[in-house]
């Protein structure tokens, strides 16, 4: 055991010294991650403080009109520009981009002679339209100030009608209270990071050491293949749960990501998860003939993967048959694991159907890559 | 008691159609240094990585070092030195850390890397890395790397092959202490002045097959035996010498 493994992890050892002093390689591999969680974090913790650049133009005498401008600040969405001039000239602004909306209460709102005439007859109540102007150029803007303003006004006509609406909409999701979208980006990426790892990473390294001649050199010592495979795995795997150490540190203290409930179980997923992503490489590694050839199958198994793990089309727009297929690829066990221990699954029972499918990956891609390992 | 070092029996290798070794035997004693002599092609480097355990053996058999090629590779492996032609170290990993990865593989107790690096005169490069070296230094640190775990055979595939005449007389040099040190050398050369230099024992091949074998007087008898007499005149000194005598002994890398 120990003249086994001692090799195995001196070789571990020169791997990752190597690994760390070329650190273009590791640059890339680490940034890409790095970039995608920053920007979408900080894209995602942005939302909180959305707010809409409106101009508020008033032409309305009647009290209600200052109801509406009253409610509408007090939503804390819209910013009033300080300019309420002109309609024209608002619309202006809207058109060239200075504005998300123009809001607009006619001369004649809040007239009790508007409205609904019937209805305005039997009641007496005060009546009238709030014209929104949008970019709709600009749909997902269009649509936020569209269903806030939809919100006041039903809110002030149950104010000026003084009924209670025996119908209501309470939104309400099926994750724990503790959820937040971060940690749902955060899984993808983190795993996606540990995939290049393994078949960007791991996968060109041997057959590039395969083509210089250093395998040679190493095979002429009682060394083994499965050595090898160990002591470059560790190396990988090391690198890979640093940078997920470092994806996650950034996710809880930059962008308010909850720690995970059961650190042991998290880090002993990653573990599982990133061995299995390394493995993935090793047998890229085995079926190519040349670095470029690696490359390329990297890049097959890394593309296809983003496409059937739900990170481009999420799941649920999947046909059947390709939900089925993205269930069964490598990626997805690790976003979904992820996900869940993040979300405070409380033990392993609940990963049991991931872990399984990782344990079968291993298996397949390390019996591939010792299989099909060479030395030159 | 057996002082044969090497028994090779009829050691034959296919390259798809190609036959690239045919039938070689040869024995090797221990203390000696045996050469190969012969042109590119000739076969030298397949012979050699079939007795290293690195290449499979289609037919015939060899023993090295008491052991079995083919049914002890490892045993072979852990008895033996190796300096392959086409040498690669991983890069970016100094010379004393690759030192140390190979005395660990070896288990060697009491030999620092700085000891292998002072016997072939490369103690200043201790942290360099393989890809910083000159040929001639890559050449010196191959076989400190091949000599860390005191084997008592030692091969060294075309040593000297794209040396200057300093880093190459400073070789021969290194290879005749090594061999006073005890150490039996098996080499491989396309170099008449080197086989002459070095070797106790000449095997001379060709297209596959050994086609002399006996140490270079010997095999300069033999010629001589069969009438034959040399056109151009015999000089005390070759060209060689006079390059040597010129720009000195004295190492350039
Ligand atoms: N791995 C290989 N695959 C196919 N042919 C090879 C291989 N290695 C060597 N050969 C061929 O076998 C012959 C002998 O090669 P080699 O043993 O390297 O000769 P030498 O070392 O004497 O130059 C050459 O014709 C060479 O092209
Ligand atoms: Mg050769």
């Amino acid at each position: 055991m120990k003249h086994y493994f001692g090799p195995a992890l001196r070789l571990a050892r020169l791997q990752f010294t190597r690994i760390l002093r070329d650190p273009v390689g590791t640059i890339i591999l680490f940034g890409l991650p790095m970039v995608l969680l920053v920007v979408f974090g900080a894209f995602m913790s942005n939302t909180d403080s959305l707010s809409l650049e409106v101009a508020f133009v008033n032409d309305s005498p009647q009290e209600l009109s200052a109801m509406v401008g009253e409610t509408m600040r007090s939503t804390g969405v819209f910013e009033f520009s300080d300019t309420p001039a002109s309609l024209e000239s608002a619309l202006e602004k809207l058109r060239e981009g200075d504005l998300d909306a123009v809001i607009h209460l006619p001369i004649s709102f809040g007239d009790p002679a508007e409205g609904d005439a019937e209805a305005q007859e039997t009641s007496g109540l005060p009546g009238g339209s709030i014209e929104l102007y949008v970019d709709e150029s600009r749909g997902q803007t269009a649509d936020i100030a569209r269903s806030i303003l939809n919100g006041i006004v039903l809110e002030l006509n149950q104010q000026i009608v003084g009924v209670e609406m025996p119908l209501s909409l309470t939104q309400r999701s099926v994750l724990g209270e503790n959820v937040q979208p971060i940690s749902f980006v955060f899984a993808l990426f983190a795993a996606l990071g540990m995939l290049m790892m393994g078949v960007f990473g791991a996968a060109t390294l041997i057959p590039m050491d395969r083509k210089t001649g250093v395998l040679r050199r190493l095979h002429v010592m009682p060394v083994s293949g499965g050595q090898l495979l160990i002591g470059t795995m560790l190396s990988f795997a090391i690198l890979s749960l640093l940078l997920l150490t470092v994806m996650t540190a950034t996710a809880v203290l930059a962008f308010g990501m909850p720690m995970p409930d059961n650190p042991v179980l998290y880090a002993g997923f990653a573990l599982l998860a990133t061995i299995m992503l390394i493995g993935l490489g090793f047998a890229i590694s085995g079926i190519s003939k040349t670095p470029s050839q690696a490359d390329v199958y990297g890049q097959i198994v890394f593309f296809g993967s983003l496409a059937l793990g739900g990170i481009w089309v999420p799941q649920a727009f999947m046909p059947d048959i390709v939900r089925t297929i993205s269930r069964g690829i490598p990626l997805t066990p690790v976003i979904d694991g992820l996900q869940a221990i993040l979300h405070g699954a409380p033990g392993v029972v609940d990963l049991l159907p991931q872990i399984a499918v990782i344990l079968v990956w291993i298996l397949v891609t390390y019996t591939v890559g010792i299989r099909t390992f060479r030395w030159e | 008691m057996n002082t044969d070092m090497i028994e090779a029996h009829e050691l034959s290798k296919h390259y798809g159609d190609l036959h690239a070794v045919r039938g070689v035997s040869f024995e090797v004693k221990a203390g000696e240094i045996f050469g190969i002599l012969g042109p590119n092609g000739a076969g030298k480097t397949t012979t050699l990585e079939m007795l290293e355990a690195l290449r499979r053996i289609d037919s015939g058999s060899a023993r090295v070092a008491g052991h079995d090629v083919s049914r002890e590779p490892d045993a072979v492996k852990r008895a033996i030195g190796v300096q392959i032609q086409s040498a690669a170290f991983f890069d970016k990993v100094r010379l004393e850390e690759l030192l140390s990865f190979a005395l660990s593989v070896y288990h060697v107790r009491g030999v620092t890397p700085r000891d292998l690096l002072a016997r072939v005169q490369l103690s200043e490069k201790a942290r360099s890395y393989p890809e910083q070296l000159s040929g001639g230094q890559l050449q010196r640190f191959s076989i400190a790397m091949a000599i860390a775990h005191a084997p008592e055979m030692l091969f060294l595939d075309e040593p000297t092959t794209g040396l200057d005449p300093q880093a190459r007389r400073n070789t021969w040099d290194l290879i005749r202490e090594l061999r006073d040190d005890g150490i039996t050398i098996l080499l491989t050369t396309h170099y008449m002045d080197e086989a002459e230099f070095l070797c106790d024992r000449l095997a001379i091949m060709d297209k596959g097959s050994i086609v002399a074998l006996d140490s270079p007087a010997g095999l300069v008898e033999q010629l001589l035996d069969t009438g034959f007499t040399r056109t151009q005149e015999v000089r005390p000194a070759t060209l060689d010498d006079v390059f040597i005598h010129l720009t000195g002994k004295e190492l350039r890398d």
